[in-house]
């Protein structure tokens, strides 16, 4: 028996098929009218090897002969255990399932044919950033040749302070104090830190894993980079970290990089916000990304079956119900953002299982009630929630006296009482999910609207978020190979920006694995699998490094630019580019060659001329200007309209003449004539263009608001067009 | 009793979370201003009681007392006080 792989041993002492998962693991096949079978590799010696195998009732299918021979085919349970007697048999093994290899999705995404060109290219000098549960900073695929670390900074947040430490909490670790701990025969003796949930060191290893814990079957996207992570302090089984520490963690990696490219990677998120980019963590890390070399890269989240959208349109004097679940045990407080124009007035109230609704709140009030079952439900209005102009009706609801909320149909009631646009959408806050005693409270499948489920920050404006889909599949559970996953979030952002902006690979991948985590290895101790959105994002920010190295002036809009256009469209990514694939798969070869060619615009010396703004750029372009007399809204990408010249020249002027009077906040754009653009909003303020009441004065052929994408003016003529600007 | 400033800038989680006295010592925030701050600007969110940790652009993140925020709250290039809140792996 000890010739036969511990999982053939195993089978053969359960003799079922109970466990049907497990035993597809092993190989195990159960075929009417045949005994069972499973599919083997047997090495054995000897001329009459191949005979002997047959005979004791094994089918050979293939062999390869050479020190060894190695037969492949199925043998029976009985037949096994004749195998394992047999004197020329070495070695009988059970098939196993080929999980998405990390080399599988580097050649999936032509990441490997970089690292294997003439000229390798392989992320050397780029730093590759990471937030997240941690690292296990013993991995080979985190060390050099020579033992020493490629992590340059090591922040554990949750870790020990010290005196004088150089962080505002927790402990920094060099990596000549990670070197020195890599060198003792306990270097967790010296650097105490552990990632026990084992997402980081995955999610690290996807980005920049160098192969070594292993003959390189499994290393990164960009190998050779050098590494910052950031430990945020999780809660066990539940959260990880907080939006104020993941936003010093994201700012800590761009200061210890010192002026050096970086690409963050960021695979955590939460649903409370407008989605739109208008939380502070959002307008904090677009801030961030403005900046040249520095690029953070954003899950999509994996929000997609789980239900917490709802949206539509409420009329006039109408009234709206949007049901929601409340599971069994539901102790925590269910917390529902409900967001929509503030031109429209809209009354929120709650209905309970089974109980009448409870008095609607209005636009601008607050209330809270108890149930019949005393549950506390709170109803709180912001209007002019972050600053947009919309309304924001957060409902809270919480167990009060009760020991849970009353689990099974609620009703959220929208009123429509003036409404002059009646959009509405409503998030449930991402809350604990045990898969046991599940408590995430859901909309109803008839309430539910898939759409807009991207996690926050993914709907900043700026960064690059990331939708996975399957290289391949977990038996019983996965879309096909190159199906986006299920569970891939999905755009657009409220204001109907797209998002994600590229799928790569996330189901299921293996990576590195812990050594101090549970995860089961996979399929060494070295190594485990995993699926999400997760691992899609780090894809993309290996390939950011990459593309880093041979531009490291690009900025994070360029880059996205980048990657969006060299996007594969190819197999189910057909209909990209649309709000689950973004514009396609990641391509990490064309994305690098896109880096090298692509000639942005720049735009220089803006003047503001009473309705005109003028401008010149360095290269021949087309311009538009996109404007809004909300300023908050044109920062989050909505505009009121535009105007656009599709002449190309290098000196510009765009007036906005025949708007009503009033101040306008602008954005410039500049279009080269490979369609690379390049945005100028004065740094997030705006230009201001003031339209003064007019004197008498005719208005111009096309006058009024141009509508975006409707028309551009050419020499002063109206001229239908398609404009790339609609994408922006 | 809560400003109306204060109600204005910072969200109803936050406001809940306050009222019910469930915040208590610091509390961890970002901060949402109108244009990045000066430096005097600056020295006027320490004098009430900011602990400014990050500045990138017109957000920053900080620590604070809660019994300070209404302070915060006050200064008039405070446009938003966002609470930290938990985040999940994806």
């Amino acid at each position: 028996m000890k010739k036969l792989d511990p999982r053939l041993r195993h089978l053969m002492r359960q003799r079922t098929a109970e466990a049907p998962e497990l035993s597809e693991r092993v190989g195990f096949r159960r075929v009417a009218e045949r005994p069972d079978t499973v599919e083997v590799l047997v090495r054995c010696a000897g001329d009459a090897a191949l005979d002997q195998l047959r005979a004791e009732g094994m089918q050979v299918r293939f062999t390869a002969q050479g020190a060894y021979t190695v037969a492949s085919g199925e043998a029976s349970l009985d037949t096994l255990e004749k195998l394992g007697e047999l004197s020329l048999v070495a070695r009988v093994e059970a098939s196993r399932p080929m999980l998405a290899e990390l080399d599988r999705s580097r050649i999936e995404t032509r990441a490997a044919a970089l690292h294997t060109a003439t000229t390798p290219l392989r992320g050397a000098g780029m730093i590759v950033g990471v937030v997240d549960g941690g690292i296990d900073f013993t991995h080979p695929d985190f060390r050099h040749a020579d033992g020493s670390s490629r992590i340059l900074f090591l922040w554990d947040q949750a870790g020990a302070s010290v005196p004088d430490s150089t962080v505002p909490y927790g402990r920094e670790y060099t990596k000549a104090d990670l070197d020195t701990a890599l060198k003792a025969s306990d270097p967790f003796a010296l650097v105490p830190h552990r990632d026990v949930g084992a997402h980081g060191t995955h999610v690290a290893g996807i980005a920049a894993g160098n192969g070594r814990a292993g003959a390189g079957q499994f290393s990164g996207v960009a190998p050779d980079v050098d590494l910052i992570v950031v430990a945020v302090e999780p809660e066990a089984g539940r959260t990880l970290g907080r939006s104020v520490r993941a936003f010093e963690a994201v700012t800590y990696i761009v200061q210890r990089s010192n002026g050096h490219p970086v690409a963050i990677n960021l695979s955590q998120g939460m649903n409370g916000g407008g989605h739109s980019g208008e939380t502070v963590l959002e307008t904090g890390l677009d801030n961030l990304v403005r900046q040249p070399g520095v690029v953070v890269v954003k899950s999509a989240g994996n929000e997609q079956e789980w239900r917490i959208h709802a949206g539509g349109e409420v009329a006039q004097g109408q009234t709206v119900s949007v049901e929601f679940l409340v599971e069994t045990n539901d102790r925590e407080d269910d917390v529902f953002e409900v967001w929509y124009e503030g031109a429209d007035q809209i009354s929120l109230t709650v209905q309970p299982p089974g109980g009448s609704p409870l008095d609607f709140v209005a636009p601008g009030s607050a209330q809270e009630f108890e149930t019949v079952a005393h549950n506390r439900v709170s109803v709180d209005f912001d209007l002019d929630a972050d600053d947009t102009g919309d309304t924001l009706a957060t409902v809270i609801l919480s167990r009060g006296h009760a020991p849970f909320i009353q689990p099974g149909p609620w009703r959220l009631l929208l009123r429509g009482d003036t409404v002059q646009v009646g959009r509405y959408d409503v998030w449930i806050e991402r809350t604990f999910r045990n898969g046991a005693g599940i408590e995430q409270s859901r909309f109803s499948a008839a309430s539910a609207d898939d759409t807009r489920t991207i996690s926050i920050p993914g709907t900043a404006r700026r960064i690059i978020t990331v939708g996975s889909y399957v290289t391949r599949p977990e038996p019983g559970f996965s879309p096909p190979p190159g199906q986006i996953s299920s569970f891939s979030s999905r755009g657009p952002t409220r204001y109907g920006l797209q998002k994600p902006e590229i799928a790569a690979p996330g189901e299921v991948i293996i990576s590195a694995r812990s050594s101090q985590s549970h995860v089961l290895p996979n399929p060494d101790q070295q190594h485990t699998a995993m699926p999400g959105t997760s691992m899609a994002a780090p894809h993309v920010t290996g390939a950011v490094a990459l593309m880093l190295s041979v531009r490291p002036d690009l900025t994070c809009e360029q880059v996205k630019q980048i990657l969006m256009r060299t996007a594969r469209r190819d197999g189910f990514a057909f209909s990209a580019p649309d709000n689950i694939w973004g514009n396609g798969k990641l391509d990490v070869e064309a994305a690098v060659e896109g880096a090298r060619t692509a000639r942005f615009p720049q735009i220089r010396n803006v003047q503001v001329n009473g309705t005109s703004l003028s401008w010149q750029t360095d290269i021949p372009t087309t311009a538009a200007v996109r404007f809004h007399t909300h300023q908050r809204q044109l920062q989050l990408g909505k505009s009121l309209g535009s105007r656009a010249d599709l002449t190309l020249q290098t000196g510009h002027r765009i007036a906005l003449n025949g708007l009503d009077p009033g101040t306008y906040y602008c954005e410039i754009l500049a279009f080269s004539e490979d369609n690379w653009w390049t945005a100028d909003d004065k740094g997030g303020l705006m230009y201001v263009v003031n339209v003064p009441l007019p004197i008498a004065t005719p208005a111009p052929a096309g006058g009024g608001i141009v509508p975006m994408g409707d028309f551009v003016l050419v020499g002063g003529v109206r001229v239908p067009v398609r404009h790339p600007l609609h994408r922006l | 009793m809560m400003s109306e400033t204060l109600q204005k800038k910072i969200d109803a989680r936050g406001r809940r979370q306050l009222v019910q006295g469930m915040l208590t010592g610091q509390v961890e925030v970002l901060i949402r201003t109108e244009v990045p701050p000066s430096s005097q600007q600056q020295r006027d969110l320490l004098a009430s009681g900011c602990i400014v940790r990050s500045i990138v652009g017109n957000v920053l993140s900080a620590v604070v007392d809660v019994a300070r925020l209404e302070e915060v709250a006050q200064l008039p290039i405070v446009r938003k006080i966002e609470l930290s809140r938990p985040m999940f792996q994806e």
